[in-house]
């Protein structure tokens, strides 16, 4: 609009511009936010997580430990190789809920440690005549993903069927 | 006496716009204001998780747990508790040792209170000898 050779500019375009301006910084601060929260879950998950692995990991090595008491109880009772075997045979038959035998000198042990997974602690047991200075060795101590992946459907991946 | 009507509306529009964008400018200062304090806590939870774990696991793997806290710079309390103050956080091991198990706990504060807090234990295997 001309009004004496001036152009005038009403309050409708700085108005449109700051409802541009104002709708970017509300966009911009939804986004840093979201962002930010997302953080935080993902921060408390692992936080989780990790409690969950050393609270298995907690209960895995007094596992191990109440088992040597036991163990060690055994050797002290038998004279030879025969006698420690039949002591702790009777081990083996404790209904401990934690140990799972898989044969005479092998032993499974499996803890929860949230989201599907199993700390998994499997030992075997020493022969007699190594008793006294350990009576059984930890062969695996691992972190197991028990979840079953399903398969969603046939896919390519690279053009590679 | 249009001139005067013309530039009341054109007072009343100012003032609007102003009035939406102090309220718009409420809105966008809480939402950084809250961003930024979540962005706070995760980088905080994030240390302490860090914090648990290097001391957790050196417990795990030390020969002599105890003497190893000492040198990461832990001082044993009143309580018999260790203690030791990193970047506003402050890290509580309650460790008890027995025969061959060593129990415990591991926490972390900050000035809000317990962020992550973890059991310990550690099984030692020990030559022993038959009576």
């Amino acid at each position: 609009m001309k009004e004496e050779g001036r152009t005038r500019v009403g309050l409708g375009v700085p108005s449109m511009v700051l409802i541009l301006l104002v709708l970017c910084l509300v966009l911009i601060g939804l986004l840093a936010f979201v962002s930010a929260r997302a953080d935080l879950n993902q921060g408390r998950r692992y936080a989780g997580l990790t409690a969950a692995y050393y609270r298995a990991a907690a209960e895995a090595q007094q596992a191990l430990a109440s088992l040597d008491e036991q163990m060690t109880s055994a050797y002290f009772e038998s004279e030879n190789e025969q006698t420690y075997r039949e002591a702790y045979v009777q081990i083996r038959q404790a209904d401990d809920t934690a140990v799972m035998w898989i044969d005479d000198d092998s032993a499974v042990m499996e803890f929860g440690a949230e989201e599907e997974r199993m700390l998994v602690v499997e030992i075997e047991a020493e022969a007699w005549e190594n008793a006294s200075e350990r009576r059984f060795r930890i062969v695996r101590h691992a972190l197991e993903d028990r979840m079953e992946w399903e398969q969603e459907g046939d896919w390519l991946l690279m053009g590679i069927e | 006496m249009k001139s005067r009507f013309e530039s009341h509306i054109t007072l009343i529009e100012l003032g609007m716009a102003l009035l939406f964008f102090l309220l718009s400018s409420v809105t966008v200062l809480e939402l950084f204001t809250a961003a930024y304090e979540q962005s706070m806590e995760a980088e905080r939870l994030g240390r302490a998780t860090a914090l648990v774990q290097r001391c957790a696991e050196r417990i795990a793997a030390e020969e002599a747990p105890i003497d190893a806290l000492k040198q990461m710079g832990f001082e044993r309390q009143a309580d018999g508790a260790f203690a030791f103050v990193e970047n506003g956080l402050t890290v509580r091991i309650e460790a008890d040792e027995q025969d061959t198990l060593l129990s415990g706990r591991i926490e972390v504060r900050d000035s809000s209170g317990v962020l992550l807090e973890i059991p310990i234990a550690r099984y030692y295997n020990k030559e022993v000898i038959r009576p």
